[in-house]
């Protein structure tokens, strides 16, 4: 599994919703599925996965697929 | 806490400032592992749980660490704020949060060491009083927070318990308090210990959001 199908399956399991739904504009709190505990459980998967700890700073800003991919790439996770 | 938890075969990691006491705790208990750290340096705190994370996770945090120093109202100064608020409530926070993370995938137990003082009032505890107050708050809500990734955060609210936090207690305060404590005896560790174990454990798994005083009855 490349890293961008990982990101992909980690937002559907995280989020519950299907994995065509995980696109680049989807964007926090803009569905009911993606809500600060959503958000949590999404944060801990991502670490858990990739093996890093993110700072306060970057899980507040993650507020979309394309921004999680560009902070989860500050960490040498390539995309 | 570390004794009772690794006779019970948990792997315990404990953590502190100092290294040469750290050393000497490792030297009296088998098998105990110990990484020091200061937990009033936020920045400090991250490659702590990164470090936690490589070694396969965590399913129990104990917040034992804490300061008392004991004022009159009139004399405390900002930076007793600080420090107290700092060690015994702001710590609690990003300690929290890493470790709700690393929990989040299979659950876990987060206890928080509060105090009686924390509901008690009593001469010259304000600060440490209010400080422990907001743990227990803060205890409550991430309760509500982590529930539904079975995360389960609770307090021990201990009264006096025969530990060095009392060496700042004059002997009259000392007195005093022995006197009100209905058991007429103050706790011993272990006792704080066997419940905190309970609290870690399965036995415990329907329980969180509470704060479970343990003070031979002194808050009656």
């Amino acid at each position: 599994m490349t890293n961008n199908e990982k990101l992909i399956h980690l937002f559907s399991e995280a989020l519950t919703i299907a994995p065509e739904l995980v696109v680049d504009s989807l964007q926090y709190n803009t569905i009911p599925q993606w809500d600060s505990t959503a958000h949590m459980v999404l944060i801990a998967q991502l670490e858990a996965e990739f093996e890093i700890m993110l700072d306060t700073d970057d899980i507040i800003d993650m507020s979309s697929v394309a921004k999680a991919r560009e902070i989860l790439a500050r960490y040498d996770i390539d995309f | 806490m570390a004794e009772l938890m690794l006779r019970e075969g948990a792997r315990v990691i404990a953590v502190a400032r100092s290294k040469d006491k750290l050393e000497q705790l490792a030297k009296c208990l088998d098998r105990l592992e110990t990484y020091p750290l200061d937990i009033t340096q936020t920045q400090d705190i991250k490659p702590f749980f990164a470090w936690l994370q490589k070694q396969g996770g965590l399913d129990v945090l104990i917040n034992n660490a804490g300061m008392m120093e004991p004022k009159g109202f009139g004399f405390i100064k900002g930076e007793d704020l600080q420090q107290s608020f700092t060690t015994n409530l702001f710590s609690l926070f990003p300690l929290c949060q890493f470790a709700a993370r690393l929990m989040s995938k299979k659950g876990g137990s987060i206890i928080n060491v509060s105090s009686v003082l924390a509901q008690k009032a009593t001469l010259g505890q304000a600060v440490y009083s209010a400080s422990k107050a907001g743990g227990e708050a803060l205890t409550k809500n991430l309760a509500l927070e982590l529930a539904g990734q079975k995360v389960r955060v609770n307090a021990i609210a201990p009264g006096s318990i025969d530990t060095s936090l009392l060496d700042n207690l004059s002997e009259q305060a000392l007195a005093q308090t022995l006197a009100e404590i209905p058991m007429q005896r103050l706790g011993l560790p272990q006792e704080v210990a066997q419940l905190a174990l309970f609290l870690a454990s399965d036995e415990s798994q329907y329980i969180t959001g509470q704060v479970i005083t343990i003070d031979g009855g002194w808050s009656l």
